[in-house]
């Protein structure tokens, strides 16, 4: 780990700042192209438009994971103190999505089932998924020390993402109340254009979050190792 | 479709926008002090430091 005052390569900015732009515009653009090309669903109306967010956000949740595990690994192999932030970055964006997907299943799920909440598989295990994400984080919180934080979130890290196949297969493994995955593959063509868009849109915006959540963790822990140098000079 | 099923999709989008735009303040604000921790941090170096 280099936990050194060696100091931090501070992130170029101006770029990512254009990059987020693009992706809110993107996101704005997708949603108007889903709501105006897509005809109403025959069994569910309207409401499949929510389709357009929730899945796209359930797909964000799985992926944070996923960079949370490569991360976490790449951490453990090569004790890069900028694996462990990236690793922590994508577990608090993949907690804001995997919060919003449920949210908007239970959006959904209100009109479509008669009920905001069931403990079916999929229900059930993606609320597990955020709160590992959530613990994942609350561990950070609570210890002090970088190294054993780092240690210990990438092996919580690891473990939680065992949990993200269960997610996606609970459909096909369980009998659900919540349909097999929506993908392009499985949806109506009339609907794939929009959800390919949707897609793209998230996984921008995720890309934009990831990385500035990166760059604010670098430099707090940049100005934690300027900090002890300056203590450490003064004694 | 019901009047009412627009409301859970109005309110679906809702929701999407209100994680987006707040998770993006969030992420800038924490961005903004750490910028100003690392600034203070290294304006005030140790004796002899370059």
């Amino acid at each position: 780990m280099t936990a050194t005052a060696a100091p931090i390569g501070l992130p170029r900015q101006s770029r990512w700042t254009w990059f987020g732009v693009f992706a809110v515009l993107f996101l704005i653009g997708s949603e108007a192209l889903a709501f105006l090309t897509s005809p109403p669903d025959r069994d569910m109306g309207e409401l499949q438009k929510i389709m357009y967010v929730h899945v796209p956000s359930a797909w964000m949740s799985m992926l944070a994971p996923g960079v949370v595990l490569v991360y976490s690994v790449l951490f453990l192999m090569r004790g890069r103190e900028d694996d462990d932030l990236l690793a922590a970055s994508a577990a608090e964006v993949g907690a804001a999505f995997s919060g919003l997907t449920l949210v908007l299943g239970m959006i959904w799920g209100r009109p479509a089932w008669g009920v905001w909440w069931t403990w079916d598989a999929r229900l059930t295990s993606m609320l597990v998924l955020f709160l590992i994400l959530v613990g994942y984080l609350s561990l950070r919180a609570f210890v002090e020390d970088p190294e054993r934080r780092a240690q210990w979130s990438a092996a919580v890290g690891i473990l939680g993402a065992i949990n993200v196949p269960i997610v996606y297969m609970s459909v096909r493994w369980w009998r659900t109340l919540h349909q097999v995955q929506s993908s392009p593959s499985t949806v109506d063509p009339a609907y794939v254009l929009g959800l390919r868009a949707n897609a793209f849109a998230f996984l921008f915006m995720m890309i934009y979050f990831v990385r500035r959540r990166y760059e604010a963790a670098r430099l707090g822990r940049a100005a934690e190792l300027a900090a002890e140098a300056v203590a450490l000079g003064e004694r | 479709m019901t009047d009412q099923n627009w409301a859970f999709v109005s309110a679906a989008y809702a929701a999407t926008w209100i994680m987006m735009v707040g998770y993006w303040v969030h992420v800038h604000r924490s961005l903004r002090r750490a910028r100003r921790e690392y600034e203070q941090a290294t304006t005030k170096r140790p004796v002899g430091a370059r």
